[in-house]
């Protein structure tokens, strides 16, 4: 297996979705390959950071629009159907 | 709650399942015209909705108008609602589809188009001399670091950020985004790939600075 070929199975590779061959291949190729060795970690590490960058919980101030909103277009609807 | 008869005859009450929960108010909103009941399904929901909107827009203002698409959607359609799958991927499945509409009809040119991230992804998947994954976890995580990137994700462009913030955020599987989003499940993998790396790059590019910084400090 090549370094690009590596690179490109990494989604399925960390998704635990390789056939038993093809990751053994990619397992071997990355015991003597420094520079995917590298790659993969930092790839990893960029989903991780990735996690972190959530947008948080839904402001309260919106909840309450939200609830209004609900009620003054859904419930005329509600009771006309 | 719902009742079964236990083994001696006698009424046993059971905690309903979230399932059976939804199930329950949807049967309330469809027969009874319950509005408690929407609002009490809507209130279980919006924060992921929210999120999902938030993270897919990267706009507060967008996000509410999604957020109200969503609800007047699912309660004009609640009657073909049908059961086949759970009402939460149903009610995500709308979520997504009018978050990733809202970024489509969006006016303006975006950051990148998928043709400009192209060339740069494919240089930056032979790149590996970056060895910041070893960094301790604090600068991993420092607020710097998840600033570079909140940037990168905005800059993607929204073919890439929708599969991204819902498969790595969001937490959803490649089956569930490509049903939401309707692309395949190796399109999905794909544009999943290929943001990632943006994003790498983005953070190789923010480490090595720091690097540079620390050196002629």
């Amino acid at each position: 297996m090549h370094c690009h070929q590596v690179r490109q199975l990494l989604v399925e590779y960390l998704d635990g979705e390789l056939d038993e061959k093809t990751k053994a291949e990619l397992e071997d190729h990355l015991k003597d390959c420094e520079p995917c060795q590298k790659f993969i970690s930092t790839y990893k590490a960029t989903v991780k950071i990735t996690k972190k960058a959530d947008p948080g919980e839904m402001p309260v101030e919106l909840k309450d629009r939200l609830k209004s909103f609900i009620e003054n277009n859904l419930g005329k609807e509600m009771t006309a159907d | 709650m719902k009742e079964s008869v236990g083994k001696n005859g006698d009424k046993k009450t059971k905690p309903l399942k979230a399932k059976d929960k939804d199930s329950h108010l949807i049967e309330l909103i469809l027969e009874k015209k319950d509005m408690d009941a929407f609002e009490k399904l809507m209130e279980k929901y919006q924060d992921r909705v929210w999120r999902l909107a938030r993270g897919i827009t990267r706009s507060d203002s967008d996000a509410e108008d999604v957020l109200q698409d969503v609800f007047l959607t699912v309660f004009r359609k609640l009657k073909s609602f049908e059961g086949r799958s759970s009402f939460s991927s149903w009610l995500y499945r709308i979520a997504a589809n009018a978050s990733y509409m809202k970024i489509r009809s969006r006016k303006g040119t975006q950051a990148y188009a998928p043709e400009d991230i192209a060339p740069l992804v494919d240089k930056d998947e032979a790149d590996a001399k970056s060895e910041w994954a070893n960094d301790p976890e604090e600068v991993l995580g420092s607020k710097e670091a998840v600033g570079v990137i909140t940037e990168a994700i905005d800059m993607l462009p929204r073919e890439y950020r929708a599969v991204l913030v819902l498969r790595d955020i969001e937490g959803f599987d490649n089956k569930e985004v490509a049903d939401m989003l309707g692309l395949t499940v190796p399109a999905i993998k794909s544009r999943l790939h290929r943001g990632r790396i943006f994003l790498r790059k983005k953070l190789n590019d923010f480490f090595e600075s720091e690097v540079k910084n620390q050196q002629t400090a």
